[in-house]
């Protein structure tokens, strides 16, 4: 069984994004960027099955700018076994990267596509889902836990109030929480060993899939600055405000 | 408009001591400025080493001094809660046959003939102390055992705290738009809270003193570099709290390596980073080949760590002067002007004494170690202050 896992090339958790003068979106030069975090938790589940003999090959996959190769570099140095990139500097949306992703997935015929909920740039939480509807594939998301037997996969899913444990006939979809597993440290003969791993460089042109945005982005804007306090003289004024000013109590 | 007898520019961990160190030889009105949060800026980056080990002889004296300071930090801000966050775990420096060595000796020497406790070890009392590493090419191996590491950050906000107790107003998130001077004299500062009258002004602002040098018009030559500093595990071969920093100048990185959460090694290189074009703190890119690279490097000297796993990884950047030493002291032609900038990798190390001896340049009394090599006219006059060692921030 082979397995395909997504991974975006983001910018770290660590930097503080800074939004362009022009609004037109985050400024991303020079900055440090990594693989989606969620998308790490895909690459250590997938590539967990295929220790357990459970998969045969891990198929990292990520679409993009030619930069990506870094992040697919560090997929295969967690563990995947070779990796696609499809190549493009266009502007890609939840629904593009689904499009080019059925468009793998038609090509290599994997059973599971694991990827993760979201990515932590743009919070969108939907390639997944689209991908299942294009593919007409059954989809688990938010996955805490992925156990496979005989062509179905059973997996628990994080939803409000508790654990949904649902059954999937192979082949599916399923997108990761952060409860599925703590992704291993690249070591640095893995990092090596990634080196020699088989890239293969596609585009959409070549996939036939026309990536063009279907949303206008109308702008990007920073989170209002947090206002500085005031200092109140005593208990009844506190009380004052609240009651009158911020209507709270 | 609010007048102040100093103003400070900069609330990082040397600008935080200068504040703290003037309130507490008396100065009646002191202002702390950041443009962001106290020792938020390169300070939270820090590796936070703390050695004396120096080539150049007043680094040495102004290194020894901090550390007396480190070694009772609580005592020194008058603060029991106060902590930097020491680890004294010794520091070890090594040199095999080659062009680090002679400088290595001479640096020894000096420090042996400046009364710092430092012992020369064999490549077997070495292995005892750091036995995850090799020394069998080692030639000569230096031992501080009174240094280590601490944390660059909580010192900074420890001095901050110190500072506010002795009457210092503390204005985060204000930035400075210009020194206002009239006749060629300080006479107070422009900022987004307002202006500000004063009669001195201590810029400690890093790699943003070309901000300043912009405004009063004064060459400042500094450049921003950034180092990436990886934190591997290795687990047969844990780096643990007991185990000495190591600065190894046999590397082609002249490596420093450190404990780092009791168990992982945080190392870095101890060259000449990458040059940014402009004041830039933020987290920079870190490629899987340098990883490699460096992973190489450790493995050299660390055999274990050929299957080391790549924990976390982040970047630093250093304010980096020709000669890789800091500027401190007034600055000709504009009256009432303290810089301390430039310290290129080594500012949290000298952070307590630097504190202290601008502040007693701003108040007018004798400094503790003598700012004449610090001047910043050694940069015109060509009689820089570059360390034995070459460029890179063991100067």
């Amino acid at each position: 069984m082979k397995i395909i896992t997504a991974v975006k090339r983001v910018v770290d958790y660590n930097v503080s994004v800074r939004v362009k003068s022009d609004q037109s979106g985050v400024d991303i030069a020079n900055v440090k960027m990594s693989m989606n975090p969620f998308d790490e938790i895909a690459v250590e589940e997938a590539t967990r099955l295929r220790e357990k003999g459970q998969a045969t090959e891990v198929i990292a996959v990520s679409c993009g700018v030619l930069q990506s190769q870094e992040t697919l570099r560090t997929a295969m140095a967690i563990g995947a076994d070779r990796a696609i990139l499809v190549q493009t500097d266009a502007e890609l949306q939840p629904l593009a990267v689904a499009k080019l992703l059925k468009a793998v997935v038609d090509k290599e015929q994997p059973q599971l596509v694991i990827l993760g909920k979201q990515a932590i740039d743009d919070d969108a939480n939907q390639t997944g889902q689209m991908l299942a509807a294009l593919l007409d594939w059954p989809q688990a998301t938010f996955a805490s836990k992925v156990e496979i037997a005989d062509g179905v996969a059973v997996v628990t899913r994080e939803v409000d109030g508790g654990a949904e444990t649902v059954r999937l006939t192979l082949p599916a979809i399923v997108t990761t929480d952060l409860r599925l597993n703590e992704p291993r440290y690249v070591t640095l003969p893995n990092i090596m060993k990634a080196k020699k791993k088989p890239l293969e460089v596609l585009t959409p042109e070549a996939l036939g899939v026309d990536p063009a945005p279907r949303l206008q982005t109308v702008r990007v804007v920073e989170p209002a600055a947090r206002k500085a306090g005031v200092k109140v003289a005593d208990v009844a004024a506190l009380v004052d405000k609240l009651k009158n000013e911020a209507k709270v109590i | 408009m609010k007048s102040f007898d100093v103003i400070v520019i900069g609330a990082g961990v040397v600008g935080s001591s200068v504040a703290f160190h003037l309130a507490r030889l008396g100065a009646k009105s002191v202002l702390l400025l950041d443009r962001g949060t106290i020792g938020a800026g390169t300070t939270s980056q820090s590796s936070g080493i703390l050695r004396t080990h120096y080539s150049v002889r007043e680094n040495v004296e102004l290194a020894r001094r901090s550390w007396d300071v480190f070694n009772n930090f609580a005592s020194y801000v008058g603060d029991d809660d106060a902590s930097a966050g020491l680890v004294k775990c010794g520091y070890l420096i090594a040199s095999p046959e080659g062009d680090k060595l002679d400088p290595l000796r001479a640096s020894l020497a000096q420090q042996v003939e400046q009364g710092i406790p430092l012992e020369f070890l064999s490549a077997q009392q070495a292995t005892e102390l750091l036995p995850i590493c090799r020394f069998d090419d080692a030639a000569v191996i230096g031992y501080e055992p009174e240094a280590g590491f601490a944390d660059a950050y909580m010192v900074a906000t420890s001095f901050a705290r110190g500072a506010r107790r002795g009457g210092v107003t503390v204005k985060e998130n204000v930035n400075v738009n210009r020194v206002l001077i009239e006749n060629g004299k300080v006479v107070g500062v422009s900022t987004s809270a307002g202006d500000f009258t004063c009669d001195t002004v201590i810029s400690t602002q890093n790699i943003w003193t070309p901000e300043l040098a912009a405004w009063v018009n004064v060459p400042m030559p500094v450049v921003p570099e950034r180092h990436a500093v990886l934190a591997l595990e290795c687990e047969a071969a844990p780096y643990t709290f007991k185990m000495p920093v190591y600065k190894d100048l046999g590397s082609p990185g002249m490596l420093y390596c450190r404990s780092y959460g009791g168990n992982q090694m945080l190392v870095s290189e101890g060259i000449v980073g990458e040059k940014l074009f402009g004041p830039e703190a933020e987290q920079g890119d870190i490629p899987l080949d340098y990883v490699a690279e460096v992973g190489e490097q450790v493995a050299d000297r660390f055999p274990a760590y050929a299957e080391a796993g790549l924990a976390s990884s982040w970047t630093g950047v250093y304010d980096v002067t020709p000669d890789w030493n800091p500027v401190l002291g007034r600055v000709p032609g504009v009256q009432g002007l303290i810089v301390g900038y430039g310290f290129s990798g080594h500012g949290f190390k000298l952070s307590p004494t630097v504190g202290k001896v601008l502040a007693q340049e701003a108040l007018g009394l004798a400094t503790d170690v003598s700012l004449a090599p610090y001047a910043i006219t050694r940069f015109a006059s060509g009689n820089l202050l570059t360390g034995k060692y070459g460029l890179g921030a063991v100067s």
